[in-house]
């Protein structure tokens, strides 16, 4: 920093001579000459030219030509992005040809890490940038879409396709049983969660730390890999004005066809007349006439509450420096309106970054605010938990076409309780319609994050730092659900609920570096440092029931019109925890060949029991820079070669606040004694107060590589990622009690997977191309729970959970019984092993894995596994003249996906619920060539059963995004607009997959990951049906002056 | 220079080192809940205890307490109606259920979680510093509800794990005791309970177990043991209190304004608060034509025919063609069996959601006991002293009859195989649709001559949750299953 300083005061220093010898000579010449690339020797449109220290300037033409007038002793300063900068001392000279050379620095790209930059030849660890010339030109609605398929190791999952709903992160897999959310680093703040809360635009670098050496200094929450995110900052020079606007539509594609009225009745009759064949005589049912269909509808219901939705977005930002210090100010505002009727998102965000210098003292901020405005109808079947629940396309899919869903006058109406016969028309009462206009679920987010640093240099090379970081997250959160019937939103009831997370966060840093030896050869750096964080959550809820009117503008707590006792009830409770932390890092590079670090973290957190208060992280890693030896020259096709390995040790904090502790809940309703409500209190949490952290260690070896000139360029890693001592609550036998049972440290769970990108770039004065590939694979087994039974997961079904998590498999496994076909004769069942007394030809037959001929739950056995093979991402971007064209193309294979939806999708109920319309394809003694069984209503045989039938390959590629551009500044040739583009781009514009289900793109329902953590991935892939992610077609403009 | 910078760096020291004191930061109290260290410390933390430990009794919309699908819909009284929407009611009323079925799980879960609950209970209040009574009382009450929580988990599931202390995180895999320790020590429990509890409460605390309720639920394990001697002894010392008697109409057990009345032995409450404390058979059970009905329960045609002609508890019990049904008519049609069942059920006016009826369900009562009475001097061959109760309680019935003069005669057989069958028949026709009758039968052995599908040596008990044989290596299958 100190340089820079200086170098801004030689800077003034020239600028002052300039003028002067400017007013001395007072005589300009006319200097002109032609700028050609030095790699293709063609001649470069728009190079510029400066007279350095001024802001005179001219830029070359189409046939590369320049012309300047500048002073005879001035000196011209000629660049193009991509190109090294060249100057040139006019000396008198009329004519000055220059060659720029392609700028083979990019290697020596300064990059994010822990705490501090770093030239990145010295970086000697695993880590991945996305910087904002990759990201900036595309529409992006998220941080999820700034990583997703960009960078090798990480796999980013938007769980549904509501607008604003949250992303499930994962680098280099699932390193634990509990939370695997990476840390985010804001500007130097940690943060969690709502990530797509904050502006895309604003995004400089993101670099992702993937190993146990460049994410250990991040200490106890590490474990899960660290996501550096740096905001713009201005630039010395004049002000640059940005306005950034795109407005486009969505719709859901690859909708399932369902069965329309008559194929249901049809399909019903059929179920009901298999169904009588072992019914007794009583409980016989009776079969539907199919003229009724006169009298009946024929209702889509996935036409009725899918749309085409617009979104938006709009910003514009300034930004600028001068010596002494620099801004960036950003306003924007989005909206996305969901495919899925409801379904909202509104963002504004203000965003002002400056910092301003003295001597050796300088001082800045990153100061962002945020309100994000969401209107929220469950987008997964699941129908429970946050996002999920008041399920709206659970009733879309499963409602019967012939549920009557308008009355006379044509309003929706909601009247199938009144029709009494549930099996014709369901259960739910619920017409998908009138259960999303009743449903009125809003979420606001306010949200100051930022911090101010101050900076001394108190000596050349010893600089202090201090940063003081908030991160406050308000939340108001507002649900009023309106009767449907005795079984939904009974009674109409009115919450609000508000919480408040505050994260303080205070780190020092004093960062010393120095060279040392005649050449300077021996480089050495010293970071120290100290963190301390403390985080408060308040919630305050309160609910109405009975809860009279509709009028909006009265739905609050004190417009409950009815306030007997027991209508009104509020809940409130708040949470504490603190993090205190001491930290260095030690680099030493010889000569910039031979490059070590080291670092240690030693974290005290108030999340673990007394005995257990501190962990310590040590990490270490070593960098050889093969192509700076003497022996390597001779190789001049390899620009740069590096080889590294590291080593590390990471920590997961993230196990609840209080693990140690065993929690009694108070004031809990109970019974009533005397007709009067009496509270009690029980244990609803044990603790356990031996408690500590989880501790991940990764070992990394890393292969950089450059050809020719930089233009070809490939980065390879092979990791190996042990997580030790994981913490997990084993699930309690139901006769320990009711409570949550305590964490241990119990775990051990190992990553392995290779990492390959590939980037390709040609940089010529018309055409410039760069095409980037990147594959991962990631290999996740158990390897102990330390003698616990296995832990299940995937709840959602009565018929036992769905994945087992145990040693020798992965995270999450699917556990299921085997379906091996359709049982065509009596004979074929009389061989089989045995089902049921009640199998008949046409149901399923599953494998008797035990050989005990009898089919039972020990034929289920490990059949699915939640993890793909491998991810990989392609993206490929091309500028020719104006134009400008990318294409991003992400996707996974070979992960299984359970499709619980099928319990529906290809059955049928006692309850009248529709199916997909491939269900005509069941089996009948007419058509028994099919994989899809008889249909019954009473499914005697369990074909329902949690089995291979409903597992499906998940593999999906998802062009995520195509955008082509066009820049005006050839048209307008305006001196003031430095650049106008319009582009129109298309979003998950085709997604090759083999599913069936509405969206392979899912993760975790809570109705599944009941009683873990939610962001844990012992039952993710479970797809209930959710709202799929839209196609979006945007049309877009920026423009910059 | 020098200096200046020594001065900065002792201001950073100091700054990092001041912080370092700081630590409050790590030691952070549980906030908003209550750390398990510092509760049980006063004589309210016993009461809501206490009262956390009667929560699983309630048949309410959450604890989905099936109690009733064992012991009616289970048994020849009952055959399953509904829309199906609950496939393992199904499978239990026609012996198909299996380790999987959900409301097997649901009804282990729930009582264990009350077992858990007392256990915390009986074990703490001793250690705290309050007044002997109340703290003897709180600890009678637990002892009650554990020996009850084990009495009907040893009824569905016949051996069970028999938890009596907090258990460390090293023992919960825990074994099964046979039924009759089970049923040993749900009579030892229930004694002890006896011996502390008081024999009533005032107004406020109507509910909370008394020592009449202790020692009737002695008296039913001893009952469950067949000894019969012991059975006659308990019931002595529950006549001995004086305070219990028979209604003169035999519905003011039924009715929300004459519950908890002298026929009440031990009653489980509910109220429609909307708090969740209310009766959901008055939902579960209400005809499915009627709006808001799940019509679980359908009457069978055996059970309306096996009533005495003219015996008003038939009325009372059952609904049929052209009664009127809670305001309605009933018709053929409420029910494939033509007949569905009134108890727990209540007019729509009297509640304001079906699901939080406020109709008690009366675990034991005095009716109830004086057949346990009969039955036991019956089977001690003590014939004669048998007929008193059994007397007791049919007069009470043919003084409801249209034309007491012919119905319902007064049994005077003194054969004991003839008079035990007269007994187990007033006990079906008494308590009818009080959730008994296929324990009876399992007890009486006869259950394989009655019941349909069912499988001798396997459905005399409920298969243990498949769950729970997954998370306890410990446990074991009940035969057949």
């Amino acid at each position: 920093m100190t340089t820079t300083i200086l170098n801004k005061m030689k800077l003034s220093v020239t600028l002052l001579l300039t003028f002067l010898s400017v007013i001395i000579y007072g005589q300009d010449l006319t200097v002109s000459g032609i700028v050609t690339s030095g790699e293709d020797q063609q001649p470069m449109i728009g190079v510029n030219v400066v007279i350095k220290g001024t802001t005179l300037g001219a830029s070359s033409d189409y046939n590369g030509a320049y012309r300047i007038q500048a002073p005879a002793d001035a000196t011209l300063e000629f660049s193009f992005i991509g190109f090294v900068t060249q100057s040139f001392p006019v000396n008198g000279q009329t004519q000055i040809n220059v060659t720029l050379q392609t700028d083979k620095k990019v290697l020596e790209d300064v990059i994010v890490v822990g705490y501090k930059k770093e030239i990145k030849s010295n970086v000697s660890s695993s880590i991945s940038s996305v910087k904002a010339k990759n990201i900036e030109h595309l529409p992006l609605t998220g941080l999820d879409q700034a990583l997703q398929g960009q960078v090798a190791g990480i796999q980013v999952t938007q769980a549904t396709g509501a607008p604003g709903d949250d992303i499930a992160v994962r680098i280099r897999g699932a390193g634990t049983l509990g939370n695997n959310n990476p840390l985010y680093i804001i500007d130097g703040i940690p943060t969690t969660g709502n990530i797509n809360m904050f502006a895309i635009s604003d995004i400089e670098s993101i670099e992702v730390l993937k190993d146990g050496a460049s994410a250990s200094i991040y200490g106890a929450r590490s474990a899960n890999g660290v996501i550096l995110i740096t905001t713009k900052k201005g630039k010395k020079g004049a002000p640059v004005f940005s306005f950034d606007s795109y407005y486009g539509i969505q719709e859901a594609n690859r909708l399932p066809k369902l069965l329309n009225a008559s194929d249901y009745l049809m399909i019903r009759n059929e179920a009901i007349t298999n169904s009588n064949e072992l019914r007794d005589v009583p409980h016989q049912l009776e079969l539907y006439n199919p003229a009724i269909l006169d009298t009946l509808p024929d209702n889509n219901w996935l036409n009725d509450v899918f749309r085409v939705a617009p979104m938006q977005r709009h910003s514009l930002s300034a930004s600028g420096g001068s010596d002494n210090g620099s801004f960036y100010i950003l306003g924007e505002y989005s909206n996305q309106e969901g495919v899925f009727k409801g379904q909202g998102f509104d963002k504004y965000l203000l965003r002002f970054n400056g910092d301003i210098g003295k001597g050796r003292f300088k001082v800045g901020n990153n100061i962002s605010l945020s309100f994000a405005d969401r209107d929220v109808i469950g987008s997964s079947g699941d129908g429970a938990g946050p996002g999920n629940e008041l399920s709206g396309i659970r009733y879309a899919l499963i409602a019967a076409p012939v549920f009557p869903s308008k009355d006379k006058n044509g309003n929706w109406n909601n009247t199938s309780a009144l029709l009494g016969d549930p099996m014709l028309y369901g259960d739910g009462n619920a017409n998908p319609i009138v259960f999303i206009n009743s449903t009125h679920w809003n979420i606001k987010r306010y949200r100051v994050f930022g911090n101010v640093f101050a900076e001394y240099n108190i000596l050349n090379n010893l600089k202090f730092r201090t940063n003081l970081g908030m991160d406050l997250l308000m939340q108001n959160e507002t649900i009023f659900k309106e009767r449907l019937s005795a079984a939904i939103y009974d009674p109409t009831s009115l919450s609000r609920g508000n919480v408040t997370d505050r994260n303080l966060v205070w780190n020092n840093t004093l960062d010393y570096t120095t060279s040392l030896g005649a050449e300077k050869q021996h480089n050495i750096s010293l970071l120290l440092g100290m963190e301390a964080i403390a985080n408060r959550t308040d919630y305050l809820g309160a609910s109405a029931r009975n809860f009279m009117t509709t009028n909006q503008n009265l739905w609050f707590i004190d417009n409950s019109v009815n306030q007997a006792f027991g209508d009104i009830s509020a809940s409130g409770v708040a949470t504490e925890w603190g993090l205190l932390s001491y930290f260095g890092q030690l680099g030493y590079n010889y000569k910039n060949r031979y490059v070590f670090n080291a670092s240690l973290r030693r974290d005290g957190s108030s999340r673990f029991g007394k005995g257990n208060k501190y962990g310590v992280f040590p990490a270490v890693s070593v960098a050889w820079n093969i192509s700076d030896e003497s022996f390597f020259k001779t190789l001049d096709f390899i620009s740069h070669a590096k080889l590294r390995a590291s080593w590390g040790q990471l920590g997961n904090q993230e196990i609840g606040i209080y693990p140690f502790s065993s929690l009694v809940q108070t004031g809990i309703i109970v019974y009533p004694f005397g007709d009067q409500i009496a509270t009690g209190s029980q244990v609803v949490e044990t603790g356990n107060d031996k408690i500590k952290w989880e501790t991940t260690t990764q070992t990394d070896v890393g292969l950089e590589l450059s050809f020719l000139g930089d233009r070809i360029s490939l980065a390879a890693d092979y990791y190996d990622k042990k997580t030790d001592d994981i913490l997990v609550r084993v699930p309690l036998p139901q006769t320990a009690g009711a409570f949550s049972p305590p964490y241990v440290n119990a775990g051990k769970v190992e990553n392995k997977g290779f990492e390959l990108a590939l980037n390709f770039r040609k940089s010529g004065s018309a055409l410039t191309y760069e095409v980037g590939a990147n594959i991962s694979t990631v290999s996740n087994n158990v390897i102990s729970i330390a003698g616990t039974e296995p832990l299940l997961g995937g709840f959602g079904l009565s018929d036992g959970p769905l994945t087992r998590t145990e040693p020798g498999f992965p995270l999450g496994s699917f556990y299921l019984y085997k379906m091996e076909g359709i049982f065509q004769t009596q004979a074929e069942i009389d061989a089989s092993a045995f089902q049921s007394n009640d199998t008949r030809p046409g149901d399923v037959k599953f494998a008797d894995l035990n050989g005990d001929h009898i089919i039972d739950d020990k034929d289920r056995a490990h059949l699915g596994n939640p993890f793909p093979d491998f991810t990989y991402g392609f993206n490929a971007s091309l500028n020719w003249k104006n134009f400008d064209l990318s294409v991003l193309v992400q996707g996974v294979q070979g992960n299984d996906v359970y499709f619980l939806y099928g319990n529906f999708a290809y059955e049928t109920q006692l309850r009248g619920f529709n199916s997909y319309e491939k269900i005509l394809d069941r089996w009948t003694p007419n058509h028994t060539n099919t994989d899809i069984p008889r249909v019954s209503l009473d499914d005697r045989n369990r074909n329902r059963r949690s089995s291979t039938r409903f597992l499906e390959d998940g593999s999906y590629m998802r062009v995520r995004n195509v955008t082509l551009g066009y820049d005006l500044k050839g048209i307008l040739k305006s001196k003031s607009i430095s650049s106008w583009r319009v582009y129109i781009s298309a979003q998950n514009l085709f997604t090759f997959t083999k599913y069936s289900g509405l969206d392979p793109e899912i993760q975790a329902n809570t109705n599944d990951t009941r009683g873990y953590d939610v962001s844990s991935d012992l039952a993710v892939g479970i797809d209930w049906g959710t709202v799929p992610a839209p196609r979006v077609f945007l049309l877009g403009t920026n423009l910059k002056f | 220079m020098m200096k200046r910078n020594t001065y900065f760096l002792s201001l950073i020291l100091s700054l990092v080192f001041w912080c370092s004191s700081c630590t409050d930061l790590l030691n952070k109290e549980p906030l908003g809940r209550l750390d398990a260290d510092n509760y049980f410390k006063t004589a309210n933390d016993a009461i809501q205890a206490v009262n956390a430990t009667y929560q699983p009794l309630l048949i309410n919309g959450t604890n989905n307490n099936y109690y009733w699908v064992f012991g009616t819909i289970a048994s020849d009284d009952a055959v399953v109606g509904g829309d199906g929407s609950r496939p393992g009611i199904i499978d239990i009323d026609i012996f198909k259920q299996t380790p999987a079925t959900q409301e097997v799980n649901d009804y282990w879960k729930l009582n264990y979680a009350g077992i858990v609950q007392a256990n915390t209970v009986i074990t703490k209040t001793p250690l705290i510093d309050a007044d002997e009574t109340l703290k003897n009382r709180v600890i009678g009450e637990a002892l009650f509800l554990r020996a009850y929580y084990h009495f009907t988990l040893a009824q569905v599931f016949g051996d069970v794990p028999l938890i009596l202390n907090i258990q460390a995180p090293e023992d919960v895999n825990v074994t099964r005791t046979s039924q009759t320790t089970v049923f040993e020590q749900v009579a030892t429990d229930a004694g002890d309970a006896a011996s502390k509890l008081p024999v009533s409460y005032g107004a406020s605390d109507i509910g909370r177990a008394t020592k009449g309720a202790a020692l009737a639920l002695k008296a039913k394990a001893q009952l469950y043991l067949k000894q019969w001697d012991n059975v006659v002894a308990t019931i002595a010392e529950i006549k001995a209190l004086g305070i219990y008697s028979l209604q003169a109409d035999y519905r003011n057990n039924f009715l929300k304004n004459t519950q908890n009345n002298s026929e009440s032995v031990f009653e489980i409450q509910h109220a429609n608060l909307e708090l969740g404390v209310g009766n959901n058979l008055n939902q579960q059970w209400l005809s499915k034509k009627i709006p808001d009905g799940y019509g679980f329960a359908e009457v069978t045609l055996d059970f309306v025919n096996t009533f005495e002609p003219g015996d008003p508890r038939l009325l009372f019990t059952v609904a049929r063609k052209n009664e009127d049904y809670f305001g309605v008519p009933y018709k053929a049609s409420f029910s494939s069996t033509g007949a569905s069942p009134r108890k727990f059920l209540q007019p729509a006016a009297e509640v304001t959601q079906k699901a939080d009826g406020d109709i008690n369900y009366t675990f034991i009562r005095y009716d109830e006991v004086l057949l346990w009475e009969a039955e036991a001097q019956a089977e001690l061959g003590r014939t004669s002293e048998a007929l008193a109760p059994l007397e007791e309680v049919r007069a009470r019935a043919r003084a409801q009859a249209a034309d007491p003069a012919t119905t319902l005669p007064v049994i005077t057989t003194t054969d004991k195989t003839a008079l035990i069958d007269i007994i187990r028949h007033e006990r079906r026709v008494e308590l009818g649709f009080e959730f008994h009758r296929f324990f009876d039968l399992v007890r009486w052995g006869i259950a394989k001559d009655v019941l349909t599908g069912f499988v001798e040596g396997k459905n005399e008990v409920f298969p243990i949750p498949q769950t729970e044989l997954d998370l306890n290596p410990n446990l074991t299958q009940n035969p057949g299953y």
